[in-house]
């Protein structure tokens, strides 16, 4: 398995040096536990957040494994590849992504799939967390610039 | 003062009916119907386009020569016209009095003014949600059929409609396949003796496929042709098992042939599944991969002709069987994706000869009877990928029609030289499921990977086989081709471009880029006497070949999906 592309050098850590981590825990707490509670929208606290933000089989071998065999039997390559490289559907490994590429973006994709578009939801055929395995599997294969990993 | 207004309002009123008047006197035609005597007679009606293959022969040739070689540079758009949807627009607008009718992908058919591109109403069949996801290759549609006051169009959920052809009312829906088994439709029927004949998609999945005709009037079933033998029907025994046989897909979604005179109809059929693994349907596989001679009143099978026996590439046998004389030689003209050109005789399905389009090394000849002579070293197996084997799974010729000029006998082929890497796999390995499951897809796949090629447009000359002329290009050439009597022959290509070249030399004359890849086909008309050339453009369809692997054409990465049609006239 692919190891995980180091992210945090020159985003986050830096982040830290320049206004240290009591003010980040603040805003990290402001973002996440504020809008749970205040009805914002998921995205804010998405995207503030440090690690994946849900799936709980990232960089999982045995999950990404499954996500693998999954791929190919729920007949994902059928339109994006055999290996997530893009055909009658976009790629799946560079970083070109209509939106952003939050955990819970691509498994509202998955799972509901995306009006106007071929990509049907998934979710009569693939259980939560089967698609959480696919996401995983998906990400182990990103091949686009480290620095634009957000997940 | 009211009196003044009066004046005005009446003189509104007054305008406004004469300005209307016109509409109704000499516009489009909407509501005259369409003949049998109409349809067999379609070739020598030049400003008409009344089916999606043109005419029966489905030489996709006309005899208008007002746009020709001589002036093609002066060729404009006129009017564009926007389909409303992305994703492939694979249709070829069908024209009657001045009336365009068109279908785009997801579900959606429309009539418009020819002659300016103004919608004149429109049909969207509402799709069961999910219908997409059991469709391999994008949720296209290739056209609609005309026959007396109505359009016929068979939509993704396997329905057939019948929509009036003024108003595009639904006179009848019936469902003709079970798309949740990934019995899919993008075909454009052909209509045959007041029949509407159909065909189906699905061979990427365990289905068992067939052709199917309707009465035009009430949409009742006139007869289904299976196009694999069922248990004690001769051929059923190519299969290895009765297992194999019931789910070895075989499709039909391309337009036929009707040849009135022999009173035959002439119709392709796909590959079988799984694609790739040939060891699970050990035998021919009839009659997949083949183009059956049918009779039209009854479906049953006459004679056929089977390009790919037993095949493990997906050569997809579909592709459009066209009707030439040549003098009292009476053949259809096939380019296979299998790489070779095809010339049988419709008499009796047998073989003249076959003569390579773009590279080809999967075989090495054919024996007398034109069965393709196998290089073992291009067979996938389950342990064995087969490097380099031309041409990929796509041609050759992919499904884009190609079209015959009759007076000159020759045949001009959307092309291209792309070769694959396969290796295949039995079920619950390599991107199989864990077992066989109904409405999920099936390739017999392990590995597999284009190989970087190119595009090419080639002439022949059908009655010999001889090669005339090939023009490269950086693409593979993914519309369908018009050829007419100005001595022109247009085709498109992913990049966009709409382009003429001369039949004699295929010297390009004049080019158009349309902003999106263009996957349908050209027809051509004329409005008060002037004609046009109609092109859809609009990125799609299984195009995995540019990217899967390597990627037989990487470029066309991120290409801009599109929908529309443009209509083209001299300056």
């Amino acid at each position: 398995m692919p190891s995980r592309p180091r992210r945090l050098e020159g985003t986050f850590l830096d982040i830290c040096d320049r206004i240290g981590m009591p003010y980040l825990r603040l805003l990290a707490l402001l973002l996440f536990i504020l809008p749970a509670h205040a009805g914002i929208g998921d995205e804010a606290n998405i995207t503030a957040a440090p690690g994946n933000d849900g799936n709980p089989y990232m960089d999982d071998t045995a999950a990404v494994a499954e996500g693998k065999s999954l791929w190919g039997s729920a007949g994902c390559y059928s339109c994006h590849g055999g290996k997530a490289e893009g055909g009658l559907g976009p790629s799946l490994t560079d970083d070109d992504w209509v939106y952003t590429p939050t955990d819970k973006t691509l498994f509202k994709a998955i799972s509901q799939g995306r009006p106007g578009t071929n990509m049907v939801g998934w979710s009569k055929d693939l259980s939560d967390e089967q698609i959480w395995k696919l996401i995983a599997y998906i990400r182990s294969l990103y091949e686009g610039d480290p620095d634009k990993i957000i997940w | 003062m009211w009196k003044k207004c009066l004046k005005v309002f009446v003189a509104l009123i007054a305008g406004v009916a004469v300005a209307a008047m016109p509409l109704f006197a000499s516009g489009p035609h909407a509501q005259e119907i369409v003949t049998d005597e109409m349809l067999r007679s379609a070739a020598g009606d030049p400003n008409n386009w009344l089916m999606a293959p043109g005419n029966y022969t489905g030489n996709r040739y006309s005899t208008l020569g007002q746009i020709n070689t001589g002036n093609v540079g002066e060729l404009v758009p006129k009017w564009i016209f926007s389909l409303g949807t992305l994703d492939a627009q694979n249709t070829t607008p069908v024209v009657h009095n001045g009336v365009m009718y068109a279908t785009a992908s997801h579900g959606h058919t429309y009539a418009l003014d020819a002659e300016n591109g103004t919608e004149i109403w429109r049909y969207a069949h509402q799709m069961p949600e999910g219908v997409a996801g059991k469709m391999c290759c994008d949720i296209g549609n290739r056209g609609v059929a005309l026959y007396g006051d109505k359009v016929f169009v068979a939509t993704p959920d396997s329905h057939v409609v019948a929509l009036n052809k003024g108003t595009g009312e639904v006179v009848w829906d019936v469902t003709v396949g079970d798309w949740e088994k990934a019995i899919t439709m993008t075909v454009a029927p052909l209509v045959v003796k007041g029949n509407v004949v159909v065909g189906m998609s699905g061979a990427e999945y365990p289905t068992r496929l067939y052709i199917e005709a309707l009465d035009s009037e009430t949409g009742a079933q006139a007869w289904r042709t299976y196009t694999i033998p069922g248990p004690g029907e001769p051929g059923h025994d190519t299969w290895g098992s009765t297992d194999a046989a019931m789910h070895g897909g075989a499709s039909t979604w391309l337009t036929g042939s009707y040849d009135p005179e022999l009173d035959l109809l002439y119709w392709g059929v796909g590959n079988p599944n799984p694609d790739w693994d040939g060891t699970v349907r050990p035998g021919d596989n009839l009659y997949s991969n083949s183009t059956l001679a049918l009779d039209p009143d009854t479906g049953e099978i006459q004679f056929y002709f089977q390009y790919t026996p037993a095949d493990v590439w997906d050569y997809d046998g579909n592709n459009e069987p066209i009707l030439v004389d040549y003098g009292s030689e009476k053949v259809w003209l096939h380019g296979d994706r299998n790489g070779f050109l095809y010339k049988i005789d419709r008499t009796n399905g047998r073989f003249r000869y076959g003569v390579p389009i773009s590279i080809v090394n999967w075989a090495t000849g054919f024996t007398y009877e034109g069965r393709p002579i196998w290089n073992m070293e291009k067979v996938p197996t389950y342990d064995y990928e087969a490097k380099n084997i031309c041409p990929a799974s796509e041609g050759g010729k992919w499904w884009n029609p190609m079209t015959v000029n009759p007076d000159t006998g020759w045949v001009f082929v959307p092309s291209r030289e792309i070769c694959v890497d396969i290796m295949s796999a039995p079920i619950g390995a390599g991107l199989n499921p864990p077992e066989r499951t109904i409405g999920k897809p099936y390739w017999g796949i392990g590995t597999v990977g284009w190989n970087t090629g190119h595009g090419q447009l080639v002439a022949f000359d059908g009655r010999t086989g001889e090669k005339m002329w090939v023009v490269k290009d950086r693409s593979p050439f993914t519309s369908g081709l018009l050829s007419t009597r100005g001595g022109l022959v247009f085709a498109g290509t992913p990049e966009g471009e709409f382009r003429a070249y001369d039949q004699d030399t295929g010297e390009e004359l004049w080019s158009f880029q349309t902003g999106s890849g263009i996957f349908g086909s050209p027809s051509t008309y004329t409005v008060d006497g002037t004609q046009y050339i109609a092109v859809p453009s609009g990125f799609g369809g299984w195009t995995g070949w540019a990217h899967f692997g390597q990627g037989g054409a990487p470029w066309l990465k991120g290409s801009r999906k599109g929908g529309i049609i443009v209509g083209f006239a001299l300056h």
